[in-house]
């Protein structure tokens, strides 16, 4: 379903924006040590491609790459333009949405 | 010249960029629209409203509508109805000079539909692509598109953070360096779509732009493009009457060979002649490929399937991939908002792009500069943005408020955008600049936030029936207009916001955000 790869992709950028040391001051209003920057770059570069998955999964392989592009950047895009409005939302968007997504996905 | 590589780029994305910010933003505003072409098309036309996508693909009525009609034409066109186009189209040729002709239908019903004579959403897509100037616009718009390349490419070269402010926007910051900060991370985050949407869009008129291959070959673009689809002539007529075959039995055995696709047109070439043949041509969108979709023939006597017409060839294929990816036809309503999204971010980084020329020269000359190349590029970008936002309001208030049966209707509809445009550009140069963006923007909110009012006054499914019926492809319309109406609303208060307490705004922010 395109509408998990969509929020594994926010989830994505999330966590690899998260594992950026600028950005974890204003985010977090602590520092992480290396090890958690390093954990989260993974799972960011793993939701990425768990998103890949999904799109692929979802509508095939010649229309499905080009969702997940598609999904990386609006997702993408939405993050960068509301982390500065609203911090905390996008944090929470991150932890409520893949669930939910797979919870509709589950229940169709 | 003894300058940096970085800063040649510079400069050329910077001067390059400004010299086609208008017409790249025009362009690839129309092209977003014309990813639902066929929506705005629909909502134009109220008169298709009552049609509802049934189970009935209404092919008999459509041959009784021709049998009726074109008893003698050469051949018969049926279009059946889709997802995104709720009716029956009846086509034929007739005369001399092979006039088309057209009879709509509904599905369900069998009855004939008067549609309205409008621009439709095509307009959007032909000014995408020619700026309604034909091949003199395929020109321009080709001359701007090789532009757009260059400034991507530069645009990558000369932005020297790229990893380092993937996530960076910092509104709070001063005017330019907010609007940079969006025109970089849009930039970046849109690139696979931006470079994806300018090459591909380059190559669907390769054929125009380098056409020595062609020449070679001793064709012409008619030729090209008629070799480039698979299907093939028909016979000669026999000039002996025998009866059609039944083609719901054809059309069943098309679905079959393609795994259930959907099916897009059946064209019978010499109804009623013993040659004659059943084109059933797959619907476009089946794959990511356009302008190459298969076709079978069968024979009009017997029903015997004849031949299969399929696109094989690497360099048909090549150029249907390109064509296919540039049209989008293969995605379905979630990809499709997904693609309108991008394609609104493409329009957000060329917006961006001019802003941020002009509050960089601003903040290094003071607000109160008003040479006249600075005063000219001001007005131009309101025009240009605020204002394509406006006609595009007026264009589809005028489809409803136009009476139905105006002679030239197309024609007065065009008018009407165009007059709108022109006068936007001449507020602009009239009005001190802030002014000019506030009272584009709202106004074009307050026309795209009434188009709901405007189908209540002059018809047309209403938005709370199209939406409890699920008719999403003529809701989404106004629904889309009653967004980007917030959207414009809201950009035009912020502009007047910023504009009139700068400093006690950025300061309030400062406050309340931590340092970075």
């Amino acid at each position: 379903m395109s509408l998990l790869a969509l929020v594994l992709a926010y989830a994505g950028w999330l966590s690899l924006c998260l594992a950026m040391p600028r950005h974890q001051r204003p985010l977090l209003q602590r520092e992480l040590g290396t090890t958690s920057g390093r954990l989260l770059r993974a799972a960011g570069a793993a939701l990425l491609v768990a998103g890949f998955a999904a799109a692929v999964a979802a509508l095939g392989w010649q229309i499905g790459p080009v969702a997940w592009i598609a999904c990386l950047a609006v997702s993408g895009i939405a993050l960068v333009l509301a982390l500065p409005l609203a911090p905390r939302a996008c944090l929470r968007a991150a932890a409520v949405l893949p669930p939910l997504a797979l919870l509709v996905l589950l229940i169709r | 010249m003894k300058q940096g590589f970085r800063q040649s780029m510079a400069w050329l994305h910077t001067w390059g960029g400004l010299l086609c910010t208008w017409l790249l933003f025009a362009v690839f505003f129309a092209g977003t629209l014309s990813f639902y072409r066929e929506e705005l098309t629909l909502w134009m036309q109220p008169e298709l409203h009552e049609a509802q996508p049934g189970s009935d693909d209404g092919l008999a009525a459509a041959l009784a509508v021709l049998r009726q009609r074109a008893p003698d034409a050469k051949s018969w066109t049926i279009a059946l109805p889709g997802p995104r186009d709720p009716v029956t189209e009846a086509r034929w040729s007739h005369g001399k000079f092979d006039r088309k002709a057209v009879v709509v239908l509904d599905p369900a019903t069998g009855q004939v539909l008067e549609p309205r004579d409008t621009v439709g959403g095509s307009f959007f897509r032909n000014f995408h692509f020619s700026l309604l100037l034909k091949r003199t616009g395929y020109w321009i718009v080709g001359v701007a598109t090789l532009m757009m390349l260059v400034a991507l490419i530069t645009g990558v070269v000369i932005h020297k953070k790229i990893f380092k402010d993937f996530f960076t926007f910092r509104p709070g910051k001063s005017k330019p360096r907010a609007w940079l900060d969006a025109h970089n991370a849009t930039g970046v985050m849109a690139l696979p779509f931006l470079l994806t949407i300018t090459y591909s869009g380059l190559l669907t008129l390769a054929y125009v732009y380098m056409p020595a291959g062609m020449i070679v070959a001793g064709a012409d673009s008619e030729k090209f493009l008629g070799e480039l689809s698979p299907r093939q002539e028909a016979p000669e007529a026999l000039g002996r009457p025998a009866t059609l075959t039944a083609l719901a039995p054809l059309l069943a055995q098309a679905r079959a060979r393609w795994d259930g696709a959907a099916l897009g047109s059946v064209t019978i070439h010499h109804p009623g002649d013993a040659a004659a043949v059943i084109d059933v041509s797959r619907r476009r969108g089946t794959g990511v490929t356009a302008r190459i979709e298969p076709a079978l023939r069968f024979s009009g006597t017997d029903g015997r399937l004849v031949a299969e017409y399929r696109q094989d060839g690497p360099a048909a294929v090549t150029y249907g991939v390109f064509y296919g990816l540039h049209v989008a036809w293969f995605a379905e309503p979630f990809l499709r908002a997904l693609l309108f999204g991008m394609g609104a971010m493409g329009c957000l980084v060329i917006a961006s792009g001019a802003v941020v020329w002009g509050a960089k020269r601003r903040e290094q000359h003071g607000a109160g500069h008003a040479a006249l190349g600075y005063r000219a590029v001001e007005a131009l970008n309101v025009a240009c943005i605020a204002g394509m936002a406006l006609a595009t309001g007026v264009l589809l208030w005028a489809n409803r408020l136009l009476p139905a049966a105006l002679a030239e209707r197309p024609l007065v509809e065009k008018q009407w955008f165009f007059g709108a445009w022109l006068l936007c550009l001449v507020h602009a140069l009239l009005r001190p600049r802030i002014a000019a963006w506030r009272e584009q923007l709202w106004l074009a909110a307050l026309l795209l936030a009434l188009l709901p009012l405007a189908t209540t006054l002059a018809g047309g499914l209403p938005l709370p029936q199209a939406m409890l019926q699920g008719r999403w492809s003529i809701a989404g319309v106004e629904l889309a207009g009653l967004g980007f109406a917030a959207l414009l609303g809201w950009a035009g208060y912020r502009i007047t916001a910023t504009a009139a307490a700068p400093q006690r705004l950025r300061r309030a922010r400062r406050q309340a955000e931590p340092a970075t």
